[in-house]
């Protein structure tokens, strides 16, 4: 289910007329949420709640019994199952191909003939990310961070709350399960700030990145067509158009979330104001770079075994970082050139926020490319000639793009990501009538996925 | 990885509750008023490209000063690629094309057919063209907006689609969306102004000079066989293993085998025209064994009243705009192709659809 389709907007509403008689009841409310969630995952393919009740049900219970096992032995006995069946069933729908078509061409660069089946697998949609969130559950339960919870209920809903089940953000069972076992209470500022995430949310999506993506498919799908000029664009277009897709669907599922009386992680601040490559990754896709950062790259070793040690520990978390995007080399190599810059960062190479911002854009074009190939000849094969094309392409781009970025300059010159809810009344109006409308009026016709549901 | 000291945060706001209701309330009443004001001043719905097609053959099929022997149904790929005045020479009768487009699968080549009934005797022949990744296509989103584009096919549409267990509520919301929210009709307007339509998108003003018969040759571009090879390697790789027909397309297509053994006339199943890379891979046969597989089924169930022709209708980059569509120079080809392969079939004795 979209969120920008008809079928959420009925099922938001029916959970939101229910909601005010059971926010103050957990039980009640739990349940509600988790009927929602599953009928909000099925929607796309009931044969997959199998897999996510599957998922829930064994960590619920392998993590109960680290808790339970006095025995070191047996703990790590455990969590090491914990972690074969999630990686296990994570591999299998989302890299079996990958490897076996990678393995196929490796034997047969080597002489080798062979030829697998393609297996039909179809990716379920979000278990990357609810994956990650069960594996950190069990590992804090184990790491003793974290008392298991007792309620199958609560930890059903913490796997599958609908607003963050398929795009993030990554939830961690420490900030998410505590919220889920007490009632709700509402604050002063919860309304204000979950509408503007909402309508924010959905203007950067409908207005910014549909637009935007209908503007510059066509050069990435076939470049030859096109000009230098042009595709420089489509890259700063894709750039926007990604940051506008995600960090819309983050701010979505905030604002829904916060309606419903929980608070999400802050997944986006403002990332194209990085000036560094570490800067960049404490501003974009948070969820998932933290992650990242306390359940691979510190027991790797972090930065405690010297220079060499912290590079390979660095260059093996982005590469996985960059594979957990997709199946695919370009996000493996779009990965290891995070990993690079991060590595040129610890020997001390100083990045400029204009230098961060370009090497982040070809970063971009790694990740959005259809393959390295074109990539590469997007950028060094294209002519360079000016047309009025281009020029119309510029005006296209700026028109979607500069909102969303006079909003980030606001907000990241402020240093504060709700400064629109701090305007005056007047000022308020005129921002949430130019948004909707813009939303309404100017968006993209016609429901496009979110980037990140292939994930 | 340590954390950065400068960076932006969520600062709570302390809200007045009365202003910030008054700020939204405020918003969200402008633009009520806004289109309001829309509906007063009897602005309706631009109908966009794609709908403004459907109109046009809807119309075509609803008028009854015209009668046709045979009638061609289906996507683009024969509404760009077939001449009705070659295939009416070829089939020694007069022929209407009334193709739109993929998204409308095999239920807008019913919805058409049916209304065509409704105004005139029934047809010789009835011509089902489609590209191959429409048979086994879902119905997605834009079919339900589409369909929309065709008030007067509403209340009839609302019972069957029930009845296909498909989604009535979106074709309603649609409906409602084109009655009531007007004021979307700037996004079009304001594109248009700024010619940032998409290139490839069907020219409003020419469909509205469609011949009688349907034919939009004018409308096939130019050939461009490097993005035809380019679009034939994304479309190889997203093949996936072989899947059946959609059951929208499956119910539609029955009724509309119902349709012909009533009616006395024959059904002919064909294909598109595709790209020769794509043709010539064994992936693309094998995506589509069970596809083939239903409709030869199918074929073989009523012999005499619906015809499966297997043949498939490659053509070199050079003569094609895209994958499935062939540029204005190869309409004829195409056309004569596919009447040929009628003619042959004509010659079964079984078929007795035709004489």
């Amino acid at each position: 289910m979209l969120f920008n389709s008809i079928d959420f907007l009925v099922l938001l509403c029916c959970v939101l007329t229910a909601y005010p008689f059971l926010y103050k009841r957990p039980k009640s409310r739990n349940v509600l949420l988790l009927a929602a969630s599953y009928v909000f995952y099925g929607w796309w393919d009931a044969r997959f709640l199998s897999l996510l009740f599957l998922s829930t049900v064994l960590d619920f219970a392998i993590a109960r019994k680290i808790d339970s096992s006095r025995n070191d032995r047996n703990r790590r006995y455990l969590l090491t199952t914990s972690i074969a069946l999630n990686l296990g069933v994570l591999g299998y729908f989302k890299y079996a191909n990958f490897f076996l078509d990678s393995t196929v061409r490796l034997l047969n660069q080597l002489g080798i003939q062979a030829d697998f089946v393609t297996l039909n697998i179809i990716l379920p949609l979000g278990i990357s990310f609810y994956t990650f969130q069960t594996l950190s559950y069990t590992v804090d339960v184990y790491r003793k961070q974290l008392a298991p919870s007792r309620s199958l209920l609560d930890f059903a809903l913490y796997v599958s709350f609908f607003p963050q089940l398929v795009a993030g953000p990554i939830e961690r069972a420490t900030s998410l399960l505590p919220q889920l076992a007490l009632p709700v209470r509402y604050l002063p500022s919860d309304f204000p700030v979950a509408i503007w995430l909402v309508i924010f949310g959905f203007f950067k999506k409908v207005f910014v990145a549909d637009n935007l993506g209908a503007s510059i498919d066509p050069i990435f799908e076939s470049h030859t067509q096109f000009n230098l000029g042009d595709v420089v664009l489509a890259i700063i277009a894709f750039a926007m158009q990604i940051y506008g897709d995600f960090s819309g669907y983050s701010d979505i599922a905030r604002g829904i979330a916060r309606l419903l009386g929980f608070q999400l992680t802050i997944n986006f601040r403002c990332p194209y104001f990085a000036s560094s490559p570490s800067e960049f990754w404490q501003r974009w896709h948070i969820s998932l770079s933290s992650w990242l950062r306390d359940y691979l790259y510190i027991p790797l070793g972090g930065n405690r075994g010297g220079k060499l040690l912290t590079a390979r520990n660095l260059m093996f978390t982005m590469l996985l970082g960059g594979l957990w995007h997709g199946a695919s080399f370009k996000f493996v190599v779009w990965g290891a050139f995070h990993g690079t810059l991060l590595i040129l960062q610890r020997h001390g190479v100083a990045f400029r926020w204009v230098g961060m911002l370009c090497l982040t854009m070809i970063g971009w074009l790694i990740f959005r490319a259809p393959s390295l190939s074109v990539a590469y000849a997007m950028l060094f094969e294209t002519e360079w000639t000016l047309t009025t094309n281009t020029l119309r392409l510029a005006i296209k781009i700026l028109f979607y793009a500069g909102p969303l970025i006079a909003i980030d300059v606001w907000m990241e010159r402020t240093r504060d990501l709700l400064v629109a809810t701090k305007l005056n009344w007047c000022w308020q109006t005129i921002l949430y009538t130019s948004l909707i409308a813009a939303t309404v009026i100017l968006g993209f016709d016609g429901s496009t996925d979110f980037i990140y549901f292939q994930f | 990885m340590k954390q950065s000291l400068h960076l932006p945060i969520e600062v709570e706001p302390v809200p007045s509750h009365s202003r910030w209701w008054l700020a939204f309330t405020l918003a969200v009443g402008a633009l009520v008023l806004l289109n309001a004001a829309f509906i007063a001043l009897g602005v309706c719905h631009t109908p966009r490209h794609e709908e403004h097609l459907l109109q046009a053959k809807w119309n075509l099929a609803s008028n009854p000063k015209q009668s046709f022997d045979w009638i061609v149904v289906g996507d683009s790929s024969g509404a760009l690629g077939i001449d009705p005045d070659v295939l009416a020479k070829k089939l020694s009768g007069s022929c209407i094309n009334l193709c739109t487009f993929g998204s409308m699968g095999t239920t807008g080549d019913l919805w058409n057919i049916e209304q065509y009934l409704r105004n005139h005797k029934p047809p010789r022949g009835v011509i089902v063209v489609h590209a191959a990744n429409v048979w086994a296509g879902q119905q997605n989103d834009a079919f339900y907006q589409y369909a929309a584009a065709i008030p007067e096919n509403t209340p009839k549409l609302f019972g069957r689609l029930l009845m296909q267990g498909a989604r009535p509520s979106e074709l309603y919301v649609s409906l409602r969306y084109r009655d009531y929210v007007p004021i979307t009709m700037l996004k079009d307007r304001f594109r248009s102004g700024l010619g940032w339509t998409q290139s490839n998108e069907v020219n409003a003003a020419t469909i509205q000079e469609l011949s009688p018969n349907g034919a939009m040759r004018l409308q096939a571009s130019q050939a461009n066989p490097k993005h035809v090879n380019e679009e034939s390697l994304s479309y190889l790789a997203s093949l996936s293993n072989a899947q059946g027909l959609d059951w929208h397309n499956r119910l539609a297509l029955n009724r509309l085998v119902d349709l012909a053994r009533e009616n006395n006339f024959g059904l002919f199943v064909a294909n598109g025209p595709i790209a020769m890379t794509i043709r010539n891979s064994t992936s693309f046969d094998d995506s589509l064994v069970n596809v083939e597989e239903e409709l030869a089924t199918l074929a073989r169930s009523q012999p005499q009243t619906i015809c499966v022709l297997p043949k498939w209708f490659a053509f070199p980059p050079e003569q094609m705009e895209n994958t499935n569509h062939v540029v204005g120079s190869a309409v004829d080809t195409y056309t004569e192709m596919l009447a040929s392969e009628i003619v042959s079939s004509l010659r079964f004795e079984h078929f007795s659809g035709q004489d």
